[in-house]
């Protein structure tokens, strides 16, 4: 993935960048609210990593000029007003994302990379999805697991969907939440284990191979190995 | 400060000068309608006279003039008539007037014209018209003006000693009121000083009176105390963060320590960053959750409340936790009346009841229910989340919401003592009421959501 990452923050911006690049993804980096704007419009990036708080222009702004554009490169607000209706401000102005400070670098990786999937592309909802043996009919809301057809309640069902859309990446907790749920909320307990759990039981029962690994310190991936 | 820079005395001055100008105004007034006035009236008449007299005198004679300045002096009339008559070869004709000035003049004239009867005197001041004659000789015309000079000079005392009275007692009292003021205030400085110096506990004396300064005096005293109670919860609460966050620091640093040592490979690595990268998310979920506590009580947290279905909300948060309940082999039993609507902030609203299912299930033991039930109260809508696990005293009952609060019985459970702080932020900013019962045995946490449109 290309992306462009827009922070003032040397240090931050040099552990981000060093992040992306680790992760195999190709990084621009500007620190300037201006020059970043700048460098959106001439390029296609895959996503935009963009900081609130920038020195002359506020994030927010840069974001409103690029929609205005009709560019709609996916955006993750990286922000150190860190509470719902900050989050909620940065979504309403257009962003995909809101991630705030400080955060888990493994975190922001699952969701630049879960931003660039989402991507301008994906005007079309497909209507089944498959990883590996597992065939998950989004229209006829049934999952079956080579062959045989497994029964999931609505909630596992949503799971389901949005660990298939993102196979072969990481998903975390709190993007669970997020997506499946539609609070956003910090749980007090790791919670989202237990329904996880419940799924891998159903889909991985009776010897099948593993399909949702779990990413220690992470989140969730779901892969057909092999 | 001092007496003259008072505000009070400065007032006080203003209001001198203003009731100066007020008694001179009246005493302007009284000396035109007792003074002016009667002396033109007196003016007047004598002049009318004159005129007559002197025509008398030119068209009829001497004889005719004498005659009727004589008529004039034995008539009956409110004013004691005064004349003299000199004859052109300067001898007196006829005069009661006891003197007169030896030039004649054109202008008005008073001339001291007391009376001798019967051993007693009797003042009288006559306003007097002199005229000479083309022959020579000369009249004199007047009228007693005793009792309008009188008054003139009584209003002109009066003003004198009204006007000196007033800017006396103005000052005197202004001196008084500016000290007795100086000296409330005063006792407010100090109070305020005395917080200023990091005494919190300083208050202004009150007398008891109830007047404006008591009622100022009171009004500070309740706001100092509510300082003071902020300051010491903040106190309280730093005190504690402080305390709570060694433990996860000094874990960190021990695993970080075995890290660093030369022992630790491959496996035994591994363990340890996993270890040390979870005290350190534990670290921040702490950080954030007092973050986010402090902006939502502070009222910093702007709440996206909006009409929000709180049936299907508590539907959604039992929802999340049954597999915990059901791993711990709990009954997660719920009673949610349906279609209940109020004003709310879901996300907020879903974490407060998040929190509550999440305490009920980690401290009811196996075998143990946990009861969810959301249902109509009156005009509000009752959330009550019931157990009937160990429950709390009614002193960890008290106080349960402090922030790093740990009842004693759960202290070997993991948890940081902030899920009920963040409760108790919530309802209030929801302006709900938050409370915790004895479920006997268990604990019942109640939220009562008041009003809106339900």
């Amino acid at each position: 993935m290309h992306v462009l990452l827009v922070e003032d923050d040397e240090a931050l911006a040099g552990y981000i960048v060093k992040g992306l690049q680790e992760a195999g993804h190709l990084v621009d980096h500007r620190a300037d609210g201006r020059e970043g704007l700048l460098q959106a419009t001439c390029e296609t990036y895959d996503a935009i990593v963009l900081d609130r708080m920038l020195p002359g222009v506020d994030g927010l702004k840069i974001l409103a000029t690029l929609r205005a554009t009709e560019d709609d490169t996916p955006v993750l607000i990286l922000s150190a007003l860190g509470d719902v209706d900050e989050r909620v401000k940065g979504l309403r102005a257009g962003s995909d994302d809101y991630l705030s400070k400080p955060f888990a670098l493994s975190e922001l990786i699952a969701r630049v990379e879960a931003l660039g999937r989402r991507g301008p592309v994906t005007n079309e909802a497909p209507a089944a999805l498959r990883v590996g043996d597992l065939e998950i009919d989004l229209l006829g809301h049934t999952v079956m697991r080579g062959g045989r057809k497994i029964d999931v309640t609505t909630r596992e069902f949503r799971i389901l969907g949005y660990l298939a859309r993102n196979a072969g990446r990481v998903v975390t907790r709190s993007m669970l939440l997020e997506n499946v749920w539609d609070y956003h909320f910090d749980p007090q307990t790791n919670i989202i284990d237990q329904h996880i759990s419940n799924l891998r039981h159903k889909i991985e029962g009776d010897g099948a191979a593993p399909l949702i690994h779990t990413v220690r310190g992470m989140g969730y991936v779901m892969r057909a190995e092999g | 400060m001092s007496v003259l820079n008072s505000l009070s005395f400065r007032l006080t001055m203003f209001y001198v000068a203003l009731f100066c100008l007020s008694v001179s105004v009246l005493m302007g007034l009284y000396y035109w309608v007792s003074v002016l006035e009667p002396t033109k009236e007196i003016e007047a008449q004598v002049d009318r006279e004159a005129r007559e007299l002197a025509q008398l005198y030119i068209v009829d004679g001497q004889q005719a003039l004498v005659a009727a300045l004589q008529r004039r002096e034995a008539a009956i009339a409110d004013r004691m008539p005064f004349h003299a008559f000199i004859d052109k070869e300067g001898q007196v004709v006829t005069a009661n007037l006891p003197s007169w000035p030896r030039t004649p003049s054109t202008d008005w004239v008073e001339i001291e014209a007391d009376i001798y009867r019967d051993g007693d005197e009797s003042d009288h001041n006559a306003l007097t018209r002199d005229r000479v004659f083309d022959d020579g000789a000369r009249l004199l015309v007047g009228r007693d003006s005793e009792d309008v000079d009188d008054r003139k000079e009584t209003v002109g005392t009066a003003a004198i000693w009204l006007i000196c009275g007033t800017i006396a007692l103005g000052i005197a009292g202004g001196l008084l009121m500016s000290r007795a003021i100086r000296k409330r205030i005063d006792a407010v400085n100090q109070a305020a000083r005395t917080v200023m110096r990091g005494d919190l506990s300083g208050r202004v004396p009150l007398r008891g009176t109830h007047d404006d300064f008591d009622r100022l005096g009171e009004t500070l005293n309740l706001m100092l105390s509510r300082i003071e109670e902020l300051f010491e919860s903040v106190r309280r609460v730093s005190d504690n963060v402080a305390h709570e966050l060694r433990t996860p620091l000094a874990r960190l640093l021990v695993r970080l320590e075995q890290l660093d040592a030369d022992g630790a490979e491959g496996e035994e690595r591994q363990r340890l960053a996993g270890e040390i990268l979870a005290e350190g998310q534990r670290l921040q979920r702490i950080f954030d959750a007092l973050l986010r506590i402090s902006r939502i009580e502070g009222k910093r947290h702007l709440a996206e409340m909006r009409e929000t279905d709180i049936s299907a909300l508590a539907a959604d948060v039992a929802e999340l936790h049954e597999p915990a309940a059901v791993s711990g082999a709990i009954v997660l039993s719920t009673a949610i009346e349906s279609g209940l609507r109020a004003k709310a902030d879901p996300d907020l609203l879903f974490q407060a009841l998040s929190n509550l299912l999440d305490n009920a299930l980690k401290y009811t033991p196996s075998g143990g229910v946990v009861r969810l039930s959301v249902r109509r109260d009156g005009d509000g809508i009752g959330l009550v989340v019931a157990d009937n696990g160990p429950g709390l005293t009614a002193e960890d009952r008290a106080k349960a919401t402090e922030r790093f609060y740990r009842a004693e019985s759960a202290r070997a459970l993991p948890g940081e003592g902030l899920g009920l702080s963040m409760v108790a932020a919530i309802a209030g900013l929801h302006g709900a009421i938050l409370s915790l019962h004895d479920n006997a045995p268990g604990l019942r946490v109640e939220i009562r959501l008041s009003g809106g449109s339900l």
